[in-house]
């Protein structure tokens, strides 16, 4: 992640508290797909 | 490179002026600073490449840019053409913005590896982020950061809408498809009900055989009893038949009878009425025959027509006259004048020839004579003659009147037997309606049982026998009716229970079909972490809600202008706070008189950049005002080229009225350009600024 994501991520992470919504922030703004990010999530791969 | 030609015929009234661009900018690198004084064309090259990139449609484009953009296509006053090619590095990449016409719609050609495809405003911005601005107030610009950040919360919140709707149509799936627990429920279900429809048909086996049997029993009992009572009254109805017939043959007898001591009664009557008188004549001087007299006068004989009697006084009066007739008649004996008959006789004779002549021999008279000496000879002697008549008249009507009376006595003896005695008290004629009645009620019956019989065939007697020992015990005691009515009630059974096997055929039906269609489909994906779906969909809501709506009015409050200081939660500080901080650190540093100092964040609301010199760890506080024009512009350019990666949009950055940066303000813009060129995110890039000379300088090496 370079410095300009690393900054969104930053923000987004700072004005989120839950660990669990960071998570998925976190993988949205790696553009992951819905169905990447259930898998992920659901299966932790 | 950018290839671009453009022609703009201007009408000033006076005259119509033509502008065409500069040699030096038709061909320009795709990252290049053009530097020139007024009047060469390079903020309208810029315009037309905004325009040609629907920059009117961009909602973030700066309203003083909208208002150039709308001035130089006014078609009252600027007739344009134009047409620019805009190749990448590795001319993968062609855009032709072109508008051959004044009056024709601009058109926007991507031609991705020869393949040439006209892009719409939104296909266009789907793919390209045209970042066009001049450094207007740029630090008070820099609000146009929390409508970045609004926009981001946006798209961001969009996407984890995308990825609750994807957990919820998982989710659902998993729902639909029914737990191996639900299955095997459904299962059980169908088992049962098909249970329940076996003991419900078996139950209606019963019903059916006890209904039969009692509706033989009912029909036998039925036809028994219609048959013994149609018996008994139409035993009645013959009795009472006979009666009445009796009755009116003796009524015909009694009205003959009637009839003639009607006319016995009538014809003595004349009688004694014609011996009253003579009576009287012949006994007016004797006293006890004038009492007797009265007596019978007094005697009504019509009486005898509704007495059915005669007067017991009339036969001895009658007797008491014979007798004294008889006397009378005695003592007159001889009395009765011969000469009397011999002048009558003779004059009846003699009448026969009184007109002739003859001449009666020893007569000295004509027969005429005669005849008037012989009818005053007979007048003469009449009076006594009637006496012995009326003697003679009264004794035969005496006779005849007792004779009557005897003939009259028999004939009421006879109307006074037995027989007619009992005329018309032996019938009862409601018991002969009441039985007409019940005869016609029973046949009914009989006729209902024959026509049960006729269907179903005779209940056999020895079956009903047998079966009232089993089947049919409860109901031996029952009347018909009340076997009726317990047939009706089985009926009624019968009845639901089919309804109710019905009901369940249907739902054993649905049942299987479904479980048919759940074990034909292959088990969802996550079937086993349906818990995990429901935490991460509930976790995902929450989240969405928190960018859509949470954040997103925080945002817009920074965006509202305000004289006084308002009160935010510590949520709220919290989150601009860390707005803030992401303005910082998108920044990253300023120069600030000659010295680099890091950004640490930029309060919009209170204008103040902290910052934090190279090396130190105390912070520092500036006011907006603090910072130079040059710089403002720099840190500006900069928030605005530092697109996040996520964001895959082709970058085509345009930047006008940089004069105020100088050559250290500008160089961290330059690199950036560069960098964003270098990774291929960016198309374009072109810095414009005020010079007195003319300088094209490509930055791409």
């Amino acid at each position: 992640m370079d410095e300009d994501d690393d900054s969104i991520f930053s923000f987004f992470d700072s004005i989120i508290d839950d660990k669990n919504e960071k998570k998925i922030m976190k993988l949205i703004l790696e553009n992951k797909t819905p169905e990447e990010i259930v898998e992920i999530l659901v299966r932790g791969v | 490179m950018i290839v671009s030609d453009y022609k703009i015929e201007r009408d000033e009234k006076d005259e119509i002026k033509i502008f065409r661009p500069f040699e030096e900018i038709k061909n320009i690198d795709n990252i290049v600073k053009i530097e020139g004084p007024n009047s060469i064309g390079k903020s309208t090259l810029l315009h037309i490449l905004a325009y040609g990139c629907y920059g009117l449609e961009q909602k973030t484009l700066p309203e003083s840019l909208q208002d150039k953009l709308n001035n130089l296509f006014d078609s009252k006053r600027n007739k344009i053409t134009y047409k620019i090619v805009i190749t990448n590095q590795d001319k993968s990449l062609k855009l032709t913005l072109g508008k051959s016409d004044p009056k024709a719609h601009p058109t926007l050609i991507e031609e991705i590896n020869g393949k040439k495809n006209a892009l719409s405003v939104e296909t266009f911005q789907r793919k390209y982020n045209l970042i066009y601005d001049i450094p207007n107030d740029p630090i008070q610009r820099l609000k146009q950061v929390s409508y970045e950040i609004k926009e981001s919360q946006s798209t961001y919140g969009s996407n984890v809408e995308e990825l609750k709707q994807c957990i919820g149509n998982l989710i659902a799936d998993i729902i639909k498809n029914k737990s191996p627990e639900e299955r095997e429920k459904i299962k059980q279900g169908i088992l049962s009900l098909e249970k329940e429809n076996e003991k419900l048909q078996k139950v209606n086996i019963e019903l059916n055989e006890k209904h039969d049997a009692l509706e033989k029993a009912y029909a036998l009992a039925q036809y028994n009893r219609a048959a013994e009572e149609l018996h008994k009254f139409e035993a009645i109805r013959k009795e009472l038949g006979g009666q009445k017939k009796a009755v009116f043959k003796k009524t015909t007898k009694l009205i003959e009878y009637r009839q003639t001591l009607k006319t016995m009664v009538d014809e003595t009557d004349v009688r004694f009425s014609s011996l009253l008188p003579i009576l009287k004549v012949l006994f007016k001087d004797d006293a006890d025959a004038k009492s007797e007299h009265s007596k019978l006068k007094s005697i009504d004989l019509n009486e005898i027509l509704y007495e059915f009697k005669i007067d017991k006084k009339l036969l001895p009066i009658l007797r008491f006259f014979e007798d004294k007739l008889f006397i009378l008649s005695e003592k007159d004996k001889g009395k009765k004048d011969i000469e009397y008959d011999f002048y009558v006789k003779l004059a009846d004779f003699l009448n026969y020839y009184k007109n002739s002549n003859i001449k009666i021999p020893g007569a000295k008279t004509s027969i005429f004579e005669i005849l008037r000496e012989l009818n005053s000879k007979i007048e003469m002697e009449k009076e006594k003659n009637i006496y012995i008549t009326n003697l003679n008249t009264a004794k035969t009507l005496v006779n005849q009147l007792i004779t009557d009376v005897s003939e009259i006595d028999g004939l009421v003896a006879k109307m006074s037997s037995d027989e007619i005695k009992d005329l018309g008290s032996g019938i009862d004629e409601s018991a002969m309606v009441s039985a007409e009645k019940n005869v016609a009620i029973w046949e009914k019956e009989y006729k209902k049982s024959s026509v049960f019989y006729e269907e179903k065939g005779k209940p056999d007697e020895e079956i009903i026998a047998k079966l009232s020992k089993t089947i049919l015990r409860k109901y031996m005691s029952y009347t018909p009716n009340d076997m009726h009515k317990e047939i009706e009630t089985i009926e009624s059974k019968i009845a639901s229970n089919n309804a109710q096997i019905g009901a369940n055929e249907i739902r054993i039906r649905e049942d299987r079909n479904e479980i048919n269609d759940l074990e034909s489909k292959k088990t969802p994906k996550y079937y086993d972490k349906y818990d995990k779906l429901n935490k991460w969909h509930d976790i995902s809501r929450g989240l969405e809600t928190k960018l859509r709506h949470t954040f997103q009015g925080y945002i817009s409050e920074l965006t509202v202008p305000r004289k006084v200081k308002k009160q935010f939660t510590p949520e709220q500080e919290k989150y601009y706070e860390n707005v803030y901080k992401y303005i910082g650190n998108r920044i990253n540093y300023i120069l600030y008189q000659d010295e680099e100092l890091k950004v640490i964040k930029i309060d919009l609301l209170n204008k103040v950049i902290t910052v934090k010199k190279k090396g130190k760890e105390k912070e520092k506080e500036l006011t907006f005002d603090d910072i130079s024009t040059g710089q403002s512009q720099s840190i500006y350019f900069r928030n605005k080229l530092n697109v996040p990666k996520s964001d895959k949009r082709i970058i085509i950055a345009l930047f006008d009225e940089m004069a105020m940066m100088d050559k250290r303000s500008m160089q961290p813009i330059l690199e950036k350009i560069r960098s964003l060129y270098k990774e291929k995110r960016l198309l374009i890039g072109i810095l414009v600024k005020f010079n007195e000379k003319i300088n094209v300088e490509g930055l791409g090496k």
